[in-house]
């Protein structure tokens, strides 16, 4: 319920209780009091609040207004019973209501004890094991197929980027305001592309015709994906297209020697 | 044999090896047997394995075989299983306030707690335990929140009618005059 905390003060340390709020507070001496929560149990424990008060006086001043607040509710219930009540004609037999201060402890009350008791559902439930996945490989994305080496790769990069410039050069470029481009982003429209078909050329990642820019980072995620083993590069032989092939779709489509 | 006992026998096949947890309608469309039908295999299976080191559990509207929590300590000498999240108190009982009285704004939270909550609120946010389900038509359209599925999952709740003690909280709910909770549900 609460947690203890040393504060040095001078000379000596004072082992203080810090709970929650004033209703944890009040909760607390209440039980530690053995009291049901009433009225006039409240003002019982009166003095043991006031004397918590004087120990949270440095802490910050909200959470201290805060007991405040709920110290002067006290205070005016403990007046409230001190006073002789006048009594009414007839209309003795009306039950005086709480104060509201009751019954917002008996709330709370109520709620801290449902916490306790869906947090051992929690406990509970995650004892409860379901079986390891055995119906896919236990590392899902561990195998990277280099069916492109480096030098492949760098061949397209190289190759790809020549002909954006041809292609630049023989019309006017209109310059248009660049779009926000993340390495999250892209990640996330390639595995949309190859989420459904399982694999995508690399053309198909780009707006026709290719931004450099967005080519440039779109190719270094790629090469991200490759290295986290997601995905699988190809080149059909004498093509220059890359195919983006997913890990696991390798294995139902191409007959690829995944160890190389 | 009935078509009931084949049913039952596919479906709990296919339970076995589910690692994820299958809706009804997931069972359903796999086998082409109808939902009701399914429905009841599946109410069987919970029935049977009642008993068992194994149970058929319903969690968030799916079902799902796991071991039983009582022999956890024995299997978990098996294998190294990830322990569930620790929820602070503050959470849970900010949680379990959520859960009870759903759709309900901070301002209400707060006054039961006696506390400000908005660090507890923003937390149970990003664990992705409540969302927020609207505004209330109040001053200042305050922000409505309610649990998710996630919730359900985590506390192993088939539905929030699943929640510990709903006699206790009796009193609660008419206080607020809400309308059904499960409505609010959402994802």
């Amino acid at each position: 319920m609460s947690k203890n905390r040393v504060r040095i003060l001078g000379m000596y340390s004072v082992k203080l209780e810090i709970f929650e709020g004033p209703l944890d507070l009040l909760l607390h001496l209440v039980d530690k009091n053995k009291l049901d929560i009433t009225e006039i149990s409240l003002t019982k424990i009166c003095g043991e609040y006031e004397d918590y008060l004087t120990k949270i006086r440095d802490l910050n001043l909200e959470v201290e207004s805060s007991f405040i607040t709920v110290f002067a509710s006290l205070l005016e219930i403990k007046s409230k019973l001190l006073l002789p009540v006048v009594p009414i004609e007839k209309e003795e037999e009306k039950p005086p209501s709480e104060h509201e201060l009751v019954l917002q402890l008996k709330e709370y009350k109520k709620f801290k004890e449902l916490a306790v008791e869906i947090g051992k559902k929690a406990k509970e439930h995650a004892l409860c094991h379901p079986r390891p996945d055995c119906t896919r490989d236990e590392q899902e994305e561990i195998i990277f197929a280099s069916q492109l080496n480096a030098q492949d790769l760098m061949n397209y990069y190289v190759a790809a980027l020549r002909r954006m410039n041809r292609r630049e050069s023989g019309e006017d470029v209109m310059e248009m305001p660049r779009e926000e481009l993340s390495f999250p982003l892209i990640f996330k429209i390639i595995q949309k592309k190859i989420k459904i078909r399982g694999s995508a050329w690399l053309h198909e990642l780009f707006d026709t015709p290719p931004d450099r820019v967005r080519f440039v980072v779109t190719f270094l995620v790629i090469l991200e994906m490759a290295r986290r083993r997601k995905i699988i590069l190809m080149q059909n032989p004498g093509e220059f297209e890359i195919n983006i092939v997913k890990r696991s779709q390798v294995r139902q489509d191409y007959d690829v020697d995944l160890a190389g | 044999m009935s078509d009931e006992f084949v049913a039952k026998k596919i479906i709990e096949g296919i339970l076995f090896l589910s690692p994820a947890p299958l809706a009804i309608k997931d069972i359903s469309s796999m086998t082409g047997f109808k939902p009701s039908l399914v429905s009841y295999c599946l109410k069987e299976l919970v029935d049977d394995y009642e008993t068992r080191g194994i149970q058929v559990k319903a969690v968030a509207g799916a079902f799902q075989m796991t071991t039983s929590h009582e022999i956890a300590p024995y299997i978990e000498k098996l294998a190294a299983f990830t322990k569930g999240v620790s929820l602070s108190p503050a959470l849970l009982e900010t949680l379990s306030i959520i859960a009870y009285k759903q759709p309900v704004t901070r301002g209400e939270i707060e006054k039961i707690r006696g506390v400000n909550v908005d660090g507890v609120i923003n937390k149970l946010l990003d664990m992705k335990l409540i969302c927020i389900l609207g505004r209330a038509d109040l001053p200042g359209k305050p922000v409505l929140f309610g649990t998710t599925k996630d919730f359900l999952r985590l506390f192993g709740l088939e539905s929030l009618r699943e929640l510990p003690d709903p006699e206790k909280i009796e009193s609660i709910s008419n206080e607020s005059g809400e309308s059904d909770k499960s409505d609010t549900q959402q994802e």
